[in-house]
């Protein structure tokens, strides 16, 4: 394997970063055994000539400072490729937008472009070769766990597409594997059945049909829980029924009237104009009391006091799953949500999926649903199951890794993973699915000995580029470490560069797939090294994609703070802010705020508002 | 780690009769590494049981990492429910963890926990630790009077050395003698000096069973949002 | 849904009176859904024991003994800002007054006898002269009220911008104002 050193590759953008940046200084920078400037890295002619420039120097590993497009990212790939680098020993530099498009001034872009191109030399000779590539050989069925409209639709659309639905009734009671080979166990009445699928589709236990009404009762619905739209469009239609046509008196007690859908609005105006009585619970729950075989339903209304219904019939929209479905989110392994359902809602998951692949989640286990909705969620998770169980063997490597000389079988990495990608194979070794592994290193930041690690950044990496990014020319400011969650603050760094938007140099981007991935290491090590502050930029929690990313932050940052303050730094420093994907606005603003006290106390507003 | 010993066979004997089924659990960690209940010990164990109780009873073999973690004993689940008792080759905790894991099955103790300790020699261990939960190790030149005192003396030894061993476990060396000793060989012996005061025994299992919560470290996927 | 004990004595309801006010109102108090901009936009607000939107909620839960109770509806000028704003159409004015007029029918005690004498004041001397006279009306009422001097300067100061004339003015047609005011008497209002 050659291994001359490491060498630089930059792209002036077909010369338009020459004004913006002192472009030869870059290439000279130290540490390189040798630099190539090219106007076009991007284009094949450019690729051509740096992957025989690239194999002549005979190097080991391969920086490239050019733009933060995804081409970029292929063609440094493409390079490697063919001079015969490895993957891991390569690192892409982002000099545009991440660098000469936000910084106005070229003096400061330049020096942040020398620390930016020193930290990824740090790092690619800190890089770890990825995880031998596992076959996974997805059996082209999936299991649909239900009887509903919803999975009937499902398992009839599945069979039109030409895969094996296998439909089953009884209960889930063990569910293992990943995406592509799970094994599932169903226990029915006849005993219980093993199945080997690619994906599953659980709709749980459908709902009892709601009490018979008779003409002329007394009826309430009682609405507890959040809104939900299928519920209201039931209750209302239900409601304007038995008011207009049977003759019932009617009273709905409700705790939020959701009414911000198709239709919905009027039915409301007319349930209302029809004489059924709504009463809003303002002050909490009605006092419940059986009587007569009815019910008393005592409320105290604010300025209007206590007010008791008598109804003959009680209707209580779903406040909660049914016992079935509440045991059904866990031996999927999916995190419930409160009431019992799963999953939990994320704005970047389609709107079948859980966060565990292969895994989707329908009908009466999601939430109330109606029957419409049901069939679209089932014809939906046919689709998305169909991709992930079509059978065809696929090579997949693990984006993490256990060394199992590290390894003290504690079982943490396997509790707080939150795509059930970690098993242990009979005890003998920790295992990561490579089919479930989403990367995002909440099982890194967790693991008491450092034993398992994100290929793409290993500890050791991160480490390394950090240090050599706080170590360099003046910055024009006391620098502020802005760890940048992929999901959110990353999109929203690049959309700054690209609505051509400046934040102060003395600002460093660090990307970390997940905000979970960071540990008190990683933000008091940057205060020791002089940072003023030190920013964590992620999701909110209702978005995080990887559920715990800035809960588990938030956590670790007091653990930080603590420790930076035995350690005689500002434990004030260290901040975690929430955004909304691509969020360039809100991230414009966390980043210019300049570095003082009061400024830390502005950041501090912004990021718990 | 726990050092166990296994019961006697007679007594085991008494303890599986009446059921059909067992399952003889093995544990991967401390009881292996003190011979007393890993997959070797399993196997003989059951073999003996298997001569002495012939037909009345099947036996099922099987051994895990730890049984003192849900995971590792979810894995056994299977073979669990095929027994009607399963006798625990594991410490005291395996035991139980078995017991919470599976209370449908009846757990048994194939072995006596005996102490916390380490491996002396080859073939010999002995007691250092009691978990008193408030170490003084520091202030003992790293000798623990609370584990191997047999009276727990603080201060000094009581008036009861003979030639250097304790008149209670002649066997075993006077705690005290060796404090004194190891401290004269680092030349801090002046600390026997400072005197211990009377312990707040509460931290140790004398102020009842006991618990530790990380709030730091507790399960954030499975809390309902 | 565990039963619990209720905290205090539950208010008596009357379930067909809210379809009365209905009827007597001509407006659809069952569309009120509590939005508050009545209550938002009232000049009287302040002044009110129970605020136009809880009003309105009362009807709907048949709170009659609270409602007939209030002095809320006495206070109401039917400047009809209220109706205006409702976003759904309801005149809450109109709904005030068919409250008011229950509450005189009802031969409970008038809930604001000093509002009650005003307005049979202004009747009385419609009656008698075919228009309001302001002068004899804040002079009957002053002095029934017992408020003999506190209004002077407020009479002066009107009668300097010509609002209070001492003549009454009169119509031509007092005859037929006069069999008006005995159709509504045959008819059982007052």
């Amino acid at each position: 394997m050659n291994d001359s050193g490491t060498v630089l590759a930059v792209c002036t953008c077909g010369g338009t970063l020459c004004g913006r940046l002192a472009t030869e200084r870059i290439a000279t920078s130290p540490g390189f055994v040798s630099a190539l400037v090219s106007p076009d890295l991007c284009l094949p002619a450019g690729r051509a000539r740096a992957a025989s420039w690239l194999r002549e120097t005979a190097a080991g590993s391969l920086v490239v400072a050019a733009c933060g497009i995804p081409a970029a990212a292929h063609a440094v790939a493409e390079v490697a490729r063919v001079a015969g680098v490895a993957g891991h020993r390569t690192s892409l530099v982002d000099l545009r937008e991440g660098c000469a498009w936000v910084h106005p001034r070229p003096d400061q872009a330049t020096a942040k472009a020398l620390r930016m191109v020193a930290s990824a030399a740090a790092g690619v000779r800190e890089g770890m070769p990825p995880a031998p590539d596992a076959e996974v050989r997805p059996s082209g069925r999936v299991l649909v766990v239900g009887t509903d409209p919803g999975s009937l639709a499902a398992a009839a659309r599945l069979s039109e597409l030409g895969c094996e639905a296998v439909q089953v009734t009884g209960k889930l009671e063990r569910f293992e594997g990943q995406a592509g080979e799970f094994m599932a166990r169903i226990r029915t009445d006849q005993g219980a059945e093993c199945h080997a699928v690619g994906a599953v589709i659980a709709a749980g236990d459908a709902p009892a049909g709601p009490p018979v009404v008779q003409s002329g009762q007394r009826v309430a619905f009682l609405l507890e829980g959040d809104p939900w739209p299928s519920v209201t469009e039931s209750t209302l239609s239900a409601a304007l029924h038995l008011v207009r046509d049977r003759g019932c008196r009617v009273v709905v007690f409700f705790r939020d009237m959701g009414v911000a859908g198709r239709g919905l609005e009027e039915l409301y105006r007319e349930a209302r104009g029809s004489g059924v009585t709504f009463v809003r619970m303002e002050a909490g729950p009605p006092a419940l009391v059986e009587a007569n075989g009815g019910w008393n339903i005592t409320l105290d209304v604010p300025g209007l006091g206590p007010i008791t219904e008598t109804v003959d019939v009680l209707i209580s929209g779903a406040t909660a799953a049914l016992q079935g479905t509440r045991g059904l989110a866990e031996v999927l392994g999916v995190a419930p949500r409160k009431g019992g359902w799963a999953p939990r809602e994320r704005a970047l998951l389609e709107p079948v999926a859980t966060e565990r692949s292969g895994v989707f989640v329908i009908g009466p286990a999601r939430g109330p649903y109606t029957t419409d909705q049901a069939v679209r969620q089932g014809e939906a998770a046919a689709m998305a199951a169909l991709s992930v169980a079509a059978p065809g063997a696929v090579m997949v490597s693990a984006r993490a890794s256990v060394d199992t000389e590290r390894c003290a079988f504690c079982l943490t990495c396997l509790r707080v993973c939150p795509h059930q990608a970690v098993t242990t194979a009979m005890g003998q070794t920790m295992r990561v699915l490579p089919a479930a592994c989403q990367g995002c290193g909440v099982c890194a930041a967790a693991c008491p000995a450092g034993a398992i690690q994100i290929t793409e950044s290993p500890n050791r990496r991160l480490l390394a580029e950090m240090d050599a990014l706080m170590d360099g020319p003046s910055l024009g400011g006391r620098p502020t470490v802005v760890f940048a969650c992929a999901n959110s603050a990353v999109p929203a760094l690049q959309a700054m560069g690209r609505l051509r938007l400046s934040y102060p140099a003395a600002v460093l981007v660090v990307p970390v797939p997940c905000l979970g991935r960071l540990e008190p290491v990683h933000c008091v090590r940057p205060l020791a090294a002089g940072a003023g502050r030190v920013l964590l930029c992620g999701c909110y929690d209702r978005s995080c994609e990887h559920l715990v990313g800035p809960a588990s932050a938030r956590r670790m940052v007091e653990r930080a703070s603590a420790l930076a303050g035995e350690l005689g730094l500002d434990p004030g420093a260290i901040h975690v802010a929430s955004l909304a994907p691509v969020d360039w606005h809100g991230i414009g603003h966390l980043l210019n705020v300049p570095c003082d006290t009061e400024g830390s106390a502005k950041v501090t507003a912004h990021a718990t508002a | 780690m726990i050092v166990a010993q296994q019961k006697p066979l007679e007594e085991i004997r008494q303890m599986v009769r009446g059921f059909r089924r067992l399952l003889v659990l093995g544990c991967g960690t401390c009881t292996t590494v003190c011979f007393a209940g890993g997959e070797k010990e399993v196997g003989l164990l059951s073999t003996s049981l298997r001569s002495v109780l012939g037909q009345e009873i099947e036996i099922e073999e099987a051994v895990v990492q730890r049984q003192c973690e849900w995971e590792f004993l979810d894995q056994v689940g299977e073979a669990v429910g095929r027994a009607e008792a399963v006798l625990s080759l594991g410490c005291g905790v395996g035991v139980q963890g078995i017991g919470e894991r599976y209370p449908g099955v009846v757990a048994l103790p194939g072995l006596n926990t005996a102490f916390m300790g380490l491996t002396e020699a080859p073939g010999i261990w002995g007691e250092r630790c009691m978990a008193c939960g408030d170490c003084l190790l520091h202030r003992t030149g790293g000798i623990c009077p609370v584990a191997r005192c047999a009276k727990s003396l603080l201060n000094g030894p009581c008036g009861g050395v003979q030639d250097g061993h304790c008149e209670i476990s002649v066997d075993n060396p006077c705690a005290w003698v060796l404090i004194y000793d190891r401290l004269t060989q680092q030349g801090r012996v002046e600390q026997l000096e400072e005197i211990i005061p009377a312990r707040d025994w509460k931290a140790s299992h004398s102020g009842g069973p006991r618990r530790i919560v990380r709030p730091d470290l507790r399960d954030m996927v499975g809390e309902e949002v | 849904m565990q039963p619990r004990e209720s905290a205090a004595q539950p208010v008596q309801r009357d379930h067909s009176w809210p379809l009365a006010i209905e009827a007597a109102s001509g407006e659809r108090v069952g569309l009120c859904f509590g939005c508050g901009i009545c209550t938002g936009s009232c000049p009287l607000a302040s002044a009110m024991d129970l605020l136009p939107s809880r009003l309105m909620k009362a009807v709907q839960l048949g709170l009659r003994e609270r409602v007939l109770g209030a002095t809320a509806p006495y206070l109401c000028v039917a400047c009809e800002t209220c109706a205006v704003r409702c976003p759904n159409g309801i005149d809450v004015a109109r709904v005030m007054d068919a409250v008011r007029q229950a509450s005189l029918t009802t031969g409970r005690p008038v809930p604001r006898v000093d509002i009650q004498r005003f307005h049979r004041w202004f009747l009385r001397t419609v009656w008698m002269f075919g228009r309001a006279h302001e002068g004899l009306l804040s002079a009957g009422y002053s002095l029934q009220q017992g408020r003999l001097l506190q209004d002077l300067s407020t009479g002066l100061a009107l009668m300097r911008h010509g609002r209070l004339a001492l003549w009454p003015h009169t119509v031509r047609r007092q005859r037929e104002v006069r069999r008006l005011f005995r159709a509504i008497a045959q008819r059982g209002g007052r």
